[in-house]
């Protein structure tokens, strides 16, 4: 029964239903786009379990951190624990849990402002690292700089007060020179994902079940 | 090494290599002086922004909207002035502007799971506000796992993946689902974005001609402008800047109006320190008595 713990069966299966969905995709058989459809919707049910499976390596990896007494990380694990249990319970106490009182105060009083707070810092970063690494240093990045700075004088009021034309240009460096350059990028995506998606049905790329 | 580090430096070499928490302190205090004292500079509305508000404006009552809310809190600042205006459009002006018909809305939440409090938050309250009926007006299908397959998978079943509300009942029991079955049934499909989800309704709804629109963070406008560009997006709200646009065509300025001058205040704050910067850089690189490396 080694075949069953190695990866042959794994591949053969993603080769099985990759082939489905892809056929279903271009050739409109109803049994096959029947399948297909099915295979969609295990899909998103297997995506709900993921989910799941994430909370409980969440649960476990920090349990494991406290009783191991891991350096600079248990007590971490600890208000992770507590904030969990005490998001969890109160969310199961009520069918409609969002509508919890102590639920709702979880959210709103630490999630929220943590993660607005958290985003809020880019600014910071983005402020230093604008003025540290926009150099001109060849006229590559001399082409990076100007655009950067007439994209910004574009996106605020201000660029508009200081000249009227700079909107103009910066709404030309977004239609025209990044449009063509994102159409690349999503070209070249594609066909990479094609070429991806090949080697994963054919069983060449493994990486997604260990190698 | 040592005795290079301890060697004073001139203005210029100061200048160049400028200490960060200088300009998070001069952050700080542009960002602060226009709440206190605000500039008012005009905000002209971006073609991305006068085609979403004409789309929904051209649609017609009973029209079904798809809205799916993949941002959390986290985005709030980008996403929150856009997604109140086009909820106040919604809700009010369009009933205004339509003898009082409505759009039929289902929302679903398909990138983040945290789509579920935004709702709560900023959906559901205008909605009652403005008197639509639950399970009639509206429904609400909470968070959906499966990102990109899930989007795909609604667009062909809607009943499949939709089968009961967030709240347990099933779709053939909410009028506001009637007759609704798959893409062809759809109006528009807006999202509020901040995880690349109006991406995944491009390709397997907007492919279909379904039309696409958008609230998103700023990183996601010039891959979304491909998208408006080739007609696959309808409309773009793009972070704080498109969020005021949207209020002053609704006709409630709010929390993005009063942003934007934070906005032209703290670009304009790079632009200087760029310029400082290349002053110094300039100067150590031309002007001999400064040390040239």
């Amino acid at each position: 029964m080694s075949w069953i713990r190695g990866k042959d069966v794994p591949v053969g299966i993603v080769f099985i239903c990759g082939l489905i969905v892809t056929v279903a995709y271009f050739i409109n058989v109803p049994a096959v786009v029947g399948v297909s459809e099915a295979i969609q919707t295990w899909a998103v049910v297997i995506a709900g379990f993921a989910i799941g499976l994430g909370v409980v390596n969440m649960v476990v990896f920090h349990s494991d951190s406290i009783r191991k007494r891991a350096s600079g990380q248990w007590p971490y694990s600890v208000v992770f624990l507590v904030i969990f249990v005490a998001q969890t319970v109160s969310g199961f106490f009520d069918l409609a849990a969002l509508k919890n009182p102590v639920y709702v105060w979880l959210y709103s009083n630490i999630f929220s402002p943590l993660a607005e707070a958290m985003y809020a810092i880019l600014g910071f970063f983005i402020v230093s690292a604008a003025y540290r690494a926009m150099r001109v240093r060849n006229i590559e990045t001399a082409f990076v700089l100007v655009s950067g700075l007439l994209v910004m004088l574009t996106n605020a009021p201000i660029g508009a007060a200081i000249w009227e034309g700079f909107p103009i240009l910066g709404k030309w460096i977004l239609d025209v020179p990044t449009t063509a350059g994102n159409r690349a990028i999503f070209i070249g995506t594609g066909i990479g994902t094609i070429l991806l998606g090949l080697r994963i049905l054919l069983g060449y790329e493994r990486g997604y079940i260990g190698g | 090494m040592g005795t290079e580090s301890k060697k004073p430096r001139s203005v210029w070499e100061r200048l160049e290599h400028m200490d960060p928490r200088i300009s998070y302190w001069l952050l700080i205090f542009v960002i602060v002086v226009p709440f206190l004292r605000p500039l008012g500079l005009p905000i002209s509305i971006s073609k991305e922004t006068q085609s979403f508000y004409n789309t929904l404006d051209a649609l017609r009552p009973g029209s079904v909207v798809l809205f799916d809310i993949s941002s959390g809190p986290a985005a709030y600042g980008e996403i929150g002035p856009g997604s109140i205006a086009m909820m106040e459009y919604v809700t009010v002006v369009y009933p205004g502007r339509h003898e009082g018909g409505r759009l039929r809305i289902a929302i679903v939440s398909g990138g983040e799971a945290e789509g579920a409090i935004m709702y709560e938050a900023y959906a559901r309250p205008r909605l009652e506000k403005a008197g639509f009926q639950y399970g009639a007006d509206y429904a609400w299908f909470g968070f959906i796992a499966g990102g990109e397959t899930m989007v795909a998978r609604l667009a062909d079943s809607i009943p499949s993946l939709l089968r009961n509300d967030f709240f347990g009942t099933t779709i053939d029991k909410l009028p506001v689902m009637k007759g609704v079955s798959n893409y062809k049934d759809v109006s528009v499909v807006i999202v509020w974005d901040s995880v690349d989800a109006t991406a995944w309704y491009v390709r397997h709804w907007g492919a279909k001609g379904v039309r696409v629109g958008t609230v998103c963070v700023a990183v996601e406008i010039p891959a979304y402008i491909t998208f408006y560009r080739s007609g696959e997006v309808f409309g773009i709200i793009g972070s704080s800047r498109g969020g005021a646009e949207l209020e002053l065509l609704v006709g409630k300025p709010g929390v993005g109006v009063a942003t934007t001058d934070t906005l032209s205040t703290s670009h304009l704050l790079v632009i200087i320190l760029i310029i400082v910067v290349h002053i110094g850089l300039l100067a150590r690189k031309y002007l001999p008595s400064t040390g040239k490396r």
